[in-house]
């Protein structure tokens, strides 16, 4: 018998959305947006859409490539129309039967789950990642038509030239700005490298020059990283240029800010703070952040001062062999859940620094059995305040994933995270140098080109942005897998490998070595996961 | 941004932009193209652009090409029309 036999036939699973209302007016969820690329189409989320909370109505982080030709019928739907208006203008424009085409948008009209476009197998939607509309995607409009998205034309690509193979978008969508690698802290477990001197950091106009070219190009995301963004000396003008192009630069410190100094961030449109917090006890805290004793009071007062001028804070707790007990969590949660402006709590371990030894990685690590009392504590906590704040655990870099079987590895290993660097996101570091991910730093095979130089465009259209997207396998060392991968292309220019990892698992002259969550992969030289 | 409402207003034709004719558009959109079942022989309707344009259907097993509109995993099953066969 055939081996593909078992797959069974199309059938339209699909939900027939009951109660659309002919005269009224719909349109794409102002949550999300379309992108014309040159081969294919994009959803991703509409510009400055806010990642600080979580949007259980919508899907966040998302980004999908769609044929263009669904997007063409997408466009349509900005809510300037009724239904029926919008439903025969697509009939005549398209020359689509008007049940075909009703048939075909019904599933992506309120749609209150993610839904595949698609066949109807279980596997192949597994294993198919285009086509996948978010939910809600198209909604019955209750205000302004949107003159944000791209005309139906757009989209209307010759089909000889669609090519979905690769998820590179024409523009980077994200572009993450690190105003400085200087800090107010010195954590033992940070993951940065902070060591790097800085000789020249670009001055804030230029920082303005690059957010103004972002915004002109139609970046959706800017963000702000460190270092910690309040050290830099032009961070009020920066956040106000943002807010006002209409981008929610999501914000994290480790600094207790005074109450003037909060109040002047609101002024620029803060409205939301991450706050890292591990411990709630002043020596330990001066142990694992290497801070003044004055500082765990300079905090609490900060978490005060926040909390009367209204701004948001989301709180990050990074666990180490320090902080490790569950009492200590549950003090922290005890004493956090006080305040009414903290939304939520987020408990993750401490990771590995590609710019430490393994043996200070070893060092700082909290173990699995001390987790999962955490993980548990952190669960039945979560449960106690769920209608004040989201309290929740991040996933462990565990070496049960990196370490597992072959069999393993192959089922997980394609569903992988989608590595974003290079594919639609950029990272500019505090000298101007442009690198493809915020953890390799000025990793030199890594850094694609200089804002001090070039524009952002002229960057990631650079032949050393398009070398590095489209790797030759031939380059890669025969003893790695990759040099005879079949699923190299696709490996690389779809998911993407994690180059972090490959150089915490392999170091950085095994750059080419497959993903070590990769079946192919050989064993980590390195511990980079907790045990 | 342009004025969208006008110029939605002048009717387009986006066929001719995709190329396709409304029969192809029609196809994409309302999945009439064929999917077969190799064991079977049997031609079954999906929907999607994997398999679309294609007058003259071929199943072909262990798809070896790339084509354009083809977003199947190639660990499954592929259908290759015959306009797009040998890019
Ligand atoms: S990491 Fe390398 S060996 Fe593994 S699937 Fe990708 S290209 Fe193949
Ligand atoms: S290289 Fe790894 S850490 Fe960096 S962006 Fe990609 S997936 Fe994320």
């Amino acid at each position: 018998m055939c081996e593909h036999s078992h797959i069974p036939f199309y059938q339209n699973t699909r939900k027939m959305t009951p109660d659309i209302e002919p005269k009224k007016k719909y349109q794409i969820n102002p949550a999300y947006t379309l992108l014309a690329d040159r081969h294919c189409a994009f959803i991703f989320n509409s510009k400055g859409w806010p990642t600080f909370r979580s949007h259980p109505e919508v899907d966040d982080n998302f980004t999908q490539l769609v044929s263009p030709l669904y997007a063409s019928i997408f466009a349509y739907w900005d809510g300037s129309k009724t239904y029926h208006e919008t439903i025969q203008q697509i009939v005549n424009e398209m020359h689509i039967q008007q049940d075909v085409l009703e048939k075909f948008l019904h599933p992506c009209i309120h749609n209150m789950e993610k839904t595949a476009l698609h066949f109807s197998d279980k596997e192949i939607l597994e294993e198919t990642s285009s086509n996948w509309i978010p939910k809600n995607f198209i909604i019955e409009c209750d205000g302004e038509p949107r003159t944000d998205l791209p005309e139906p034309e757009a989209f209307a690509i010759p089909v000889r030239q669609w090519d979905f193979s690769r998820m590179r978008s024409r523009i980077p969508t994200t572009v993450t700005l690190m105003l400085t690698n200087r800090c107010a802290t010195n954590c033992i477990y940070c993951y940065a490298d902070n060591q790097h001197r800085v000789e020249q950091p670009l001055p804030a106009e230029k920082w303005l020059e690059l957010i103004q070219e972002a915004h002109d190009f139609g970046c959706l995301s800017i963000d702000l990283s460190g270092g910690e963004v309040f050290l830099y000396p032009g961070i009020e003008t920066i956040l106000q240029t943002l807010h006002q192009m209409g981008y929610h630069p999501y914000l994290s410190t480790k600094i207790p800010l005074e109450e003037e100094r909060i109040l002047q961030l609101k002024e620029c449109g803060m409205t939301e703070l991450q706050f890292s917090i591990d411990c709630w006890d002043a020596a330990l805290m001066q142990q694992m952040l290497n801070v003044p004793s004055s500082y765990f009071e300079r905090l609490k007062r900060s978490l005060d001062a926040l909390e009367k001028h209204g701004i948001a804070v989301k709180v990050k707790s990074v666990i180490t062999s320090y902080n490790d007990k569950p009492e200590q969590v549950e003090q922290l949660i005890l004493n956090l859940s006080a305040h009414k402006n903290i939304t939520s709590i987020s408990i993750a371990p401490a990771e590995n620094s590609l710019y430490k030894s393994e043996q200070d990685f070893i060092g700082y690590r909290t173990s699995r059995r001390q987790w999962e009392k955490i993980e548990a504590l952190v669960e039945s906590m979560a449960a106690t305040y769920r209608e004040q704040c989201e309290i929740g655990c991040q996933g462990l870099l565990d070496s049960r994933e990196h370490c597992a079987a072959v069999d393993e590895k192959a089922r997980v290993y394609p569903k992988r995270t989608r590595c974003p660097g290079n594919i639609n996101m950029l990272y500019v570091l505090p000298d101007g140098k442009v690198t493809i991910c915020e953890e390799l730093y000025w990793n030199p095979r890594f850094i694609i080109g200089d804002v001090r130089k070039q524009s952002l465009m002229e960057i990631w259209e650079s032949k050393k942005a398009l070398e590095l997207y489209n790797l030759s396998q031939e380059t890669f060392r025969k003893t790695s897998a990759c040099h005879i991968c079949p699923q190299f292309d696709p490996c690389h220019q779809q998911s993407g490998v994690c180059w972090k990892m490959v150089i915490e698992a392999y170091g950085d002259e095994y750059w080419d070595l497959p993903d070590p969550r990769c079946p192919y992969a050989p064993p980590a030289t390195q511990k980079y996961y907790i045990e | 941004m342009k004025n969208r409402e006008n110029k939605k207003e002048n009717a387009v034709d986006l066929t001719k932009k995709f190329e396709l004719d409304a029969n192809a558009m029609n196809q994409i959109v309302g999945g009439t193209s064929f999917w077969m079942d190799p064991a079977t022989g049997t031609g079954v309707t999906v929907s999607g652009p994997d398999d679309i344009l294609c007058g003259d259907l071929e199943v072909v097993q262990s798809c070896e090409q790339s084509c354009k509109t083809c977003t199947s995993n190639k660990t499954y099953i592929y259908i290759c029309g015959t306009k797009l066969k040998g890019k």
